[in-house]
């Protein structure tokens, strides 16, 4: 594999041994690979390990060209066949950005994002391109879990991304845009870099915006109209079980996983909700997981083959009567006339 | 956090002198320029919330001079798109300039002279308090020792990061309404605008970043060198000796001055001579010479006893006032 990292440091005293901290500030790195299979071993090392389907070799182009911050990359990436594979969840968090005649596919559980802005999944997923150049951005996920929790008040191990699709178009015109800057004006710096307070400063604005642009339970929180004030002020009970709805709202869960991991007895979580958030544990389920087919529902298209029934499923709920009734009394109107506009 | 959005233009001078006075200063303006083609435009973004920041462009044809006393806890930068400005130094401050590409920070203490001429540019205003804040929760400073201690960028590079992040809080947040809708990132915004002036311009919480010994044992806590320079202020008038700085510090003055130099580009020389002639400054501005005040006796008053010396320096750190005209106000 043919790498060219410069490798710049910010530090260009890296011979002298009285310097402090001879770490570069910014990586930068140019590697190519004419092989289907380095190139898979590079994407295992830095994205996630892919088992795909035979790349026929002939013609083949990949390259990947960045820079890294540490807690932050910026990488333009070019694959020039068709791949179809399985993914492992990434260690990172990573956002494809794919350009603009690229076709990018992730499918996790019914579930396929598309872009033009995609978080890669947290579970087994399936990735699938032709010819794809996108911009990726990985940011470690535990630095941008301490930043959700800052905002949150919630326990950074309950800040976790529950979809894979930006919230809306503004937001991923706001991703690009900051993308460019930090790419442009900041990384490409090594004096502007070499500032460690820059460097954490651009890595929070990045997570910020990462937590406001793809739906997470920090966000949930944030905008939950049944909290009863800030998050702190509710017993860590009902904040524990409410993270654990918002995180395994996909999943099917019942009232005693979700007491077992508020650490509570089903009785005693009962009482905590009804008292604080004037609900039920499940009645807060029912209502993430329908805020969550709602949000489906607009993101989706049915002249691709989205239907009611299929994102109605992927959220529980297994009855479309029932369903088209609750979803009508929460949004008033018919769970349909979201799906076509 | 909400961002309010204006736009005003005129071609009246009237009415652009009254915008400034009531937008700006109202202090010691004048403006003069061709009356015929004159132009002068502003487009405002100012929100307002959990933080309180501007971002503005302002253009006009005219020459303006302006002279006002502390900006009041407000931290403003301008830089030129067009034209020129010059400030004017101060007992703080020397006197610099900038012109298209460059950016100034406008003196947070001490009076401010400015002059424009037919520029286009962009005035972003943070206030003191919230910025002494952050440096603080960033830089683990005490946020009343923040100090800036030049108003020129510390280098071409930092200068352009600056440009740059205005450019993108601008245009990419508070100039999209559904982005500018979204607290979390308005925040967000403030907060890397408040780390990029830390980083931009010399101050104290940046000094205190890039100083590796400055909590290594046997050096001068910043607490104790802003002490002895606040010591230096309030007794400039009287003869200070190294004794007397080793007595404030517990430690000798050496030490203090390499301080000093290390973290804010300073002497003791220089803060008590800038001590010593923003004294004289106070003393010839509230001094009246109907009731016999002079010039060399003030000046003697705060040390500085060759008054042809003083009346140089005075009006160099002035940028340009004599201690005469001072007196005479």
């Amino acid at each position: 594999m043919a790498i060219t990292g410069d490798s710049t440091g910010a530090t260009d005293d890296a011979d002298d041994p009285a310097a402090p901290d001879t770490t570069p500030a910014v990586a930068r790195y140019r590697i190519a690979a004419a092989d289907p299979d380095e190139a898979l071993a590079y994407m295992a090392a830095n994205y996630t390990r892919l088992e795909p389907q035979p790349t026929p070799r002939a013609g083949f182009e990949f390259w990947v060209q960045g820079a890294s911050a540490g807690l932050f990359a910026i990488d333009a990436l070019r694959h020039s066949s068709s791949l179809r594979a399985h993914a492992e969840p990434p260690e990172q968090l990573i956002v494809a950005q794919p350009a603009q005649r690229t076709q990018l596919r992730n499918t996790t559980a019914g579930h396929d994002a598309r872009g033009p802005l995609v978080l890669a999944p947290s579970s087994r997923y399936t990735v699938e391109w032709h010819d794809a150049t996108m911009a990726v951005v990985t940011l470690d996920r535990g630095a941008v879990a301490r930043v959700g929790a800052e905002l949150s008040g919630l326990d950074e191990r309950d800040v976790v991304f529950t979809g894979t699709d930006p919230l809306s178009p503004a937001l991923t015109r706001s991703w690009a845009n900051l993308c460019a800057y930090v790419r442009r004006d900041l990384l490409a710096h090594d004096e502007v870099m070499s500032a460690p307070l820059m460097r954490v400063e651009t890595f929070r604005h990045l997570a910020t915006t990462l937590l406001a642009t793809f739906p997470n339970t920090a966000l949930d929180t944030l905008n939950d109209p049944t909290r009863s004030g800030p998050g702190r002020t509710q017993p860590a009970t009902v904040r524990r079980a409410a993270a654990f709805i918002d995180a395994h709202a996909t999943e099917a869960i019942g009232l005693t996983e979700i007491a077992r991991a508020a650490g509570i007895g089903a009785r005693g979580l009962q009482h905590a909700f009804r008292r604080h958030r004037d609900t039920t544990p499940l009645g807060y389920l029912r209502q993430v997981r329908l805020e969550r087919a709602h949000r489906d529902l607009r993101a989706a298209d049915p002249t691709r083959g989205d239907t009611v029934a299929a994102i109605a499923a992927r959220w529980g709920f297994t009855h479309p009567g029932r369903f088209s009734a609750d979803y009508r009394r929460t949004y008033g109107c018919a769970p349909s006339e979201t799906l076509r506009t | 956090m909400t961002v309010a959005y204006d736009e005003f233009a005129t071609a009246d001078p009237e009415l652009a002198e009254d915008m400034i006075r009531r937008m700006y200063v109202d202090q010691r303006l004048s403006i003069h320029g061709p009356s015929a083609e004159f132009a002068l435009g502003q487009s405002a973004l100012a929100v307002t919330g959990r933080h309180d920041f501007a971002v503005n462009r302002l253009h006009h044809t005219l020459t303006m001079h302006l002279e006002v006393d502390p900006l009041d806890d407000l931290l403003v930068t301008d830089a030129p798109r067009r034209g020129a400005l010059q400030v004017g130094g101060n007992t703080d401050f020397d006197a610099v300039a900038a012109g298209p590409g460059e950016v100034l920070l406008t003196a947070p203490t001490g009076r401010f002279t400015a002059q424009f001429d037919n520029v286009d540019f962009d005035i972003t205003a943070l206030t003191r308090h919230e910025v002494a804040e952050h440096a603080a929760a960033r830089c683990g400073i005490a946020p009343e020792s923040l100090r800036f201690t030049g108003l020129a960028p510390i280098s071409p590079a930092a200068a352009r990061l600056w440009l740059d992040t205005v450019a993108h809080v601008r245009d990419d947040i508070l100039s999209d309404p559904e982005i500018a809708a979204i607290p979390m990132l308005l925040d967000s915004a403030y907060q890397m605008l408040a780390t990029t002036l830390l980083v931009t311009f010399p101050n104290t919480a940046l000094d205190a970043t890039h100083d590796p010994l400055a909590h290594a044992p046997g050096q001068l806590s910043d607490t104790t060198v802003g002490h002895v320079v606040d010591f230096l202020h309030h007794h400039a008038a009287q003869p200070l000796g190294p004794t007397d700085i080793a007595e404030q510090a517990h430690a000798p003055a050496r030490d203090v001055d390499d301080a000093l130099r290390r973290r804010r580009n300073t002497t003791l020389a220089e803060q008590l001579w800038r001590a010593r002639m923003q004294g004289a400054y106070r003393d010839l501005y509230d001094g009246d010479p109907a009731a016999g005040d002079t010039v060399a006796a003030i000046a003697a008053r705060w040390g500085f006893t060759n008054p042809a010396t003083f009346a140089v320096a005075y009006t160099t750190s002035t940028g340009g006032e004599a201690p005469e005209d001072t007196l005479r106000r």
